[in-house]
């Protein structure tokens, strides 16, 4: 490894800060040339370094998926909300319920959250989950009509600050349920 | 059902959980069924479906949600389903689906137990099916709740973004030749001419009026796409002298001619 470890840990930072979403290890490495490459474990080395550095400050190094971004740390969002002009959207019951819905029982169709809420979806929210890319079309389930399938994307953990599906509030509320599913499906 | 020591458990949480919602709701909506009018809209609005107003009414009751007493349920749902039409006319069809549900619940419990084929064979609760949509669908609503209070951008959590590259996004401009002056104004002639005014009468205009008029045009403006410079009723003369005032202009550099790229129109600064 020509880079030394001060400099891979400067680069690293910079990436980080710079990045448009969080960056991975591996998209890390790629911004090096084979010969300079950093070993995996040299990367991750920097990155536990950032985060301990961040201790005693504001801001903080997060995980979301595989990637790391800086962020502000929540107890400060009281003062930090007057930087900003935007003030942040409220989201209705019904779209948060259908999001969960996505988000627990991936892939589902359209079909699969009205059995759960009793409602028909509402094509407007729909779209909003949609156009704000927390989630995605998933192909087609294999039944007659062929509904399409809808599931989470990476925005999605990223606007909620979830480092993978596992960190979803309560997840555990909802295992047995799928298990029962299963059971009742084969019957 | 499996395991109903965990259900339990899970109903006390969700319960916990839900106190301020419940508390909320209480206040919106009288515990006697008598509702003044205006107070109905709240509550058409404030239930997400027939799963949602029927937790509610057995939460409300301290009913048992594996143990419903569909009879006095489905009377007091029914009430709300003939308030709820009263005042809003388009009620979702959904909620009288769940009507009719809950009626056929009722009758089928009246009915005596079936004959059973084999001893062993339980007899399925005709409530059950009821009771666990509405178990799953009061899960959802929990979460949803949670994840709805989880730090979210721009609310909680603010993102650090340097900007450390600096991306150039002034345009380059090509340079206007003469050539494509001309070439442009011939366009404008033969716009002139193509409309077939008729002049009536033989109008002088000078040059250094036009000059003056054309930074009259521009002031306020800065800026006007070439062919707007000129006043096809003034004619082919007119045209002319307009043509020889913004190249005196252009000239005398009160004003620049520029283009974003070769073929695309010709536009006439005001020099500051």
């Amino acid at each position: 490894m020509t880079v030394n470890y001060r400099k891979l840990k400067n680069i690293v930072e910079a990436a980080v800060l710079t990045s448009e979403i969080p960056v991975s290890v591996e998209q890390i490495r790629s911004l090096f040339t084979d010969e300079d490459k950093p070993d995996t474990l040299d990367v991750e080395r920097v990155l536990l370094e950032m985060e301990r550095d961040c201790d005693n400050r504001g801001v903080m190094l997060k995980r979301i998926d595989n990637g790391y971004r800086y962020q502000s740390r929540e107890e400060f969002a009281p003062w930090l909300r007057k930087l900003s002009e935007i003030r942040p959207r409220r989201y209705s019951r019904a779209l948060m319920e259908t999001l969960s819905i996505i988000a627990f029982r991936q892939p589902v169709t359209r079909g699969d959250i009205e059995n759960i809420r009793g409602v028909s979806v509402s094509t407007e929210i729909m779209r909003t989950l949609l156009t704000n890319e927390w989630i995605e079309q998933a192909g087609y389930k294999q039944v007659p009509g062929r509904p399409a399938l809808f599931r989470t994307t990476r925005k999605f953990l990223e606007y909620f600050n979830l480092e993978s599906l596992d960190e979803l509030p309560a997840l555990d509320l909802l295992e047995r349920q799928t298990a029962r599913d299963v059971e009742s499906s084969t019957n | 059902m499996s395991e109903p020591v965990d259900i339990d458990d899970l109903d006390e949480n969700v319960v916990n959980i839900k106190q301020t919602t419940s508390a909320r709701k209480d206040r919106e909506i009288p515990s006697d069924l008598y509702i003044p009018a205006d107070a109905l809209e709240v509550i058409t609005q404030d239930f997400e479906g027939p799963l949602d107003l029927l937790l509610y009414l057995i939460r409300k009751n301290s009913f048992d949600v594996l143990n419903i007493p569909v009879a006095e349920v489905a009377e007091q749902y029914a009430k709300y389903i003939d308030l709820m039409q009263k005042i809003q006319l388009e009620l979702a069809g959904e909620y009288l689906a769940m009507a009719a549900t809950l009626a056929q619940i009722k009758s089928r419990l009246l009915l005596p137990p079936r004959q059973r084929d084999t001893e062993d064979e339980e007899e399925i609760d005709p409530r059950l099916e009821l009771a666990l949509r509405l178990q799953d669908y009061e899960k959802i609503r929990v979460i949803a709740e949670l994840l709805d209070k989880r730090p979210r951008i721009g609310r909680e959590i603010f993102i650090v973004h340097a900007y450390g590259v600096s991306i150039q996004t002034t345009t380059e401009f090509e340079k206007v030749e003469l050539a494509n002056l001309i070439e442009a104004f011939q366009g404008v002639l033969q716009l002139a001419e193509s409309s077939s005014s008729i002049v009536m009468h033989r109008e002088t205009i000078s040059v250094k009026e036009k000059v003056e008029s054309i930074v009259e045009m521009l002031r306020d403006v800065r800026q006007l796409p070439f062919g707007d410079l000129f006043d096809r009723q003034e004619g082919r003369a007119g045209i002319v002298v307009a043509f020889l005032a913004i190249l005196e202009l252009i000239n005398s550099k009160r004003v620049y001619a520029i283009q974003a790229t070769a073929d695309s129109p010709i536009h006439i600064h005001l020099n500051e």
